[in-house]
């Protein structure tokens, strides 16, 4: 295997073979175990014998690693229930075994649309494993260098591991420029301007932000050696998953960037800054000219600036008050709402609850999600002391992320990350974490914040979604009619909170009549660390294979 | 799709101590994917057997070309081969199902390109 090949040209197998010791693979679930899709069979779609990712152990340098390797040019790179399954078995087996590093070479679009509902729960249990390898002090590095980049929930995905190396080639974004255009018009964003779309998405906009930790050129060999020099890294001065100091100085830098850079439309916008170097020399430069002509960002002022003013925190509007009415009793919670901002504490003595989450349908851009992240991180430091910390209840009610090209620009899937990064340190912490879906609960929005709940509950009528059918019917070339058709009918489509029941995704769907005070107490109660929802969805019938093949592949990596 | 078997006679491939598999290609449009292993009975030896699925419908006959052209330029006879076919050109398949055959036998029977 001829390591300064092109790491874009290759596939995924010649990119593992690339990276690993010669001889030293060992694939988990390989092509002859035939775990092809049957959603995709459904559709009467061609199958990948390994479903588009290739999962197993190696060395590299000498060193142990667990390595993933999505096939980008096998339906985007995209997570089905068993592409996903294996992903997630692997970041099992991490945790039991300990390797060096864990590896993932992510080349993918997101969710499989094919498979929607259980493609977002694929990513979500993903995401949970992910966080769970992070505490336990392994390394997770992600490798962008394919053609389809890491998009949707693989982008929230790459930036929730210590570290992201990218080529230029790559792009690291949330929704595709495509998905954009086709909701908010050309304006926002024309995808057929592949030079914007790099500007905006590419690698060396994103290193220079600081979206990206490392960029490398094209070559299987020098993704090798950023993935040698950062694993010898971690081996002398341990990653742990970050405490509280480090998500307060995280938030701080966050808030301050977004001040720094409200204005941007365009990367040239961030290189004129970030870079020593005409931005327009900058597409001409080699990966380590690049590198050598960052500039380090500013170092943060005493004082974070201020989030974008939400206006006066106002109380709640009377739909609001009914519904908090029913769950704690009137007069017994005290939230306020800001905008799309609901937050604040409700419940008495043992019942007491922390409260954060959006309303109104919100599309999560990164203020809110700083906003968020900032309350998360004000009940866990308020907590710090206490014997049992306080649960929190997390209100999940959006339309998904915001589909803006600033906010893509800014760095949209690392905010989410970093939410995520704060909900998963108070669990940590021991809060624990109550999600409830009030009206609807779409992609990236839901994936970052409510998903990572230890119990899901839905109310009457809540709709879970993967993505706007238009704009589903636009990237996956089914017609928009079929997708209505199937949105009706069948259960990887049907967004609603009934069905992700019955896939493991929601843990209880509550009635009109029943005492919800009752069931958030009882819920509360149930919650557990652990991410049982694949056995959830195995032991209701609605979502078969994801945990068989997560365990198969974790006790093949010796998990 | 669609989807059948076909089997053809062949010269008996060398069949290895520890027979694996070998996998080439990916399912894009315009590639297949070819898996290759040594057929489960051993009467077999001199048939070689192919599982199609292919998105390219109405091309039957085609590919029973291609693929006793195939057999009769390789030793296939004992083996199995699976292709899950995105609309790739006659050359191509040629090309993988050769691609997957060599490194087979070339491994001992067994690797994954």
């Amino acid at each position: 295997m001829k390591r300064s090949r092109s790491y874009l040209e290759a596939s995924a197998r010649e990119r593992v073979l690339g990276l690993l010791d010669p001889g030293s693979l060992n694939e988990a679930c390989p092509p002859q175990a035939r775990l092809v899709s049957p959603h995709l069979a459904r559709l009467d779609l061609p199958q990948a014998l390994d479903d588009g990712i290739v999962t197993g152990s190696g060395t590299l340098d000498g060193q142990p690693v667990l390595i993933a390797a999505q096939e980008g040019a096998f339906n985007g790179g995209s997570v089905g229930e068993i592409h996903g399954a294996k992903l997630t078995g692997l970041l099992q087996a991490a945790c039991r075994i300990r390797p060096a590093a864990v590896l993932l070479l992510i080349d993918s679009g997101g969710v499989r649309l094919h498979e929607a509902n259980a493609g977002i729960l694929a990513i979500s249990e993903v995401a949970r494993a992910l966080l769970a390898v992070r505490a336990a002090g392994i390394p997770v590095i992600a490798l962008l260098g394919g053609r389809c980049g890491a998009f949707g929930g693989m982008g929230i995905v790459s930036r929730l591991c210590h570290a992201v190396v990218m080529s230029e080639e790559a792009r690291l974004g949330l929704s595709g420029p495509e998905v954009i255009e086709t909701v908010k018009g050309r304006e926002e964003f024309d995808s057929r301007d592949r030079a914007l779309v790099w500007r905006v998405t590419g690698g060396k906009t994103r290193r220079a932000l600081g979206e990206a930790d490392r960029l490398v050129e094209d070559s299987l060999s020098a993704f090798r050696a950023a993935a040698a020099q950062l694993i010898a890294q971690a081996a002398e001065q341990p990653w742990q998953a970050p405490e509280l100091a480090a998500l307060q100085a995280a938030q701080a830098a966050w808030q301050q960037r977004y001040q720094a850079f409200e204005h941007a439309r365009d990367g040239t916008d961030i290189l004129a800054t970030r870079l020593a170097l005409d931005p327009a020399a900058a597409s001409l430069t080699s990966a380590e000219e690049f590198e050598a002509a960052l500039r380090a960002p500013a170092p943060p002022g005493d004082a974070a600036p201020p989030l974008r003013a939400w206006g006066p925190a106002q109380a709640l509007d009377p739909e609001d008050q009914r519904w908090a009415d029913r769950l704690w009793g009137p007069g017994a919670h005290r939230l306020q709402a800001a905008g799309h901002f609901l937050a604040g504490e409700a419940g008495s003595g043992e019942h007491r609850v922390w409260v954060v989450g959006t309303r109104e349908r919100a599309p999560i851009d990164i203020p809110l999600a700083l906003r968020m992240a900032q309350a998360v991180l004000q009940a866990v430091a308020a907590d710090a002391a206490a014997a049992t910390p306080v649960p929190l209840v997390l209100l999940a009610e959006t339309q998904g992320q915001a589909l803006s090209r600033q906010q893509e620009l800014l760095g949209l899937p690392g905010a989410l990350a970093h939410l995520a990064l704060c909900v998963d340190l108070a669990r940590r912490r021991g809060h624990r974490l109550l999600t409830l879906v009030r009206t609807e609960a779409v992609s990236g929005g839901f994936l970052a914040f409510g998903m990572l709940g230890d119990r899901i509950c839905a109310l009457p009528g809540a709709e879970i979604r993967v993505m706007d059918l238009r704009a589903m019917a636009r990237v996956t070339r089914i017609p928009l009619e079929r997708l209505e058709d199937l949105a009706r009918t069948a259960p990887v489509f049907a967004p609603g909170a009934e069905n992700f029941e019955r896939l493991g995704g929601v843990h209880e769907v509550w009635g009109e009549d029943q005492d919800w005070g009752l069931a958030c107490r009882a819920a509360l109660a149930a919650c557990t660390a652990q991410d049982q929802r694949a056995a959830l969805g195995e032991q209701r019938g609605g979502r078969t294979l994801a945990q068989p093949v997560a365990a198969a592949v974790c006790q093949a990596l010796g998990g | 799709m669609e989807h059948f078997h076909l089997a053809f006679s062949s010269p008996t491939a060398t069949v290895a101590a520890t027979p694996g598999a070998a996998l080439c290609g990916v399912v894009a449009s315009g590639n297949l994917e070819v898996l290759v292993e040594a057929a489960r009975d051993a009467a077999d030896a001199q048939i070689c057997r192919f599982e199609i699925h292919t998105a390219a419908e109405g091309f039957r006959e085609t590919w029973q070309a291609v693929l006793q052209d195939f057999c009769h330029r390789h030793a296939a006879g004992g083996l199995c081969f699976l292709l899950n076919d995105v609309g790739a050109t006659p050359a191509v398949v040629a090309l993988r199902l050769a691609q997957a055959h060599e490194s087979w036998v070339a491994a001992g029977g067994g690797t994954v390109v």
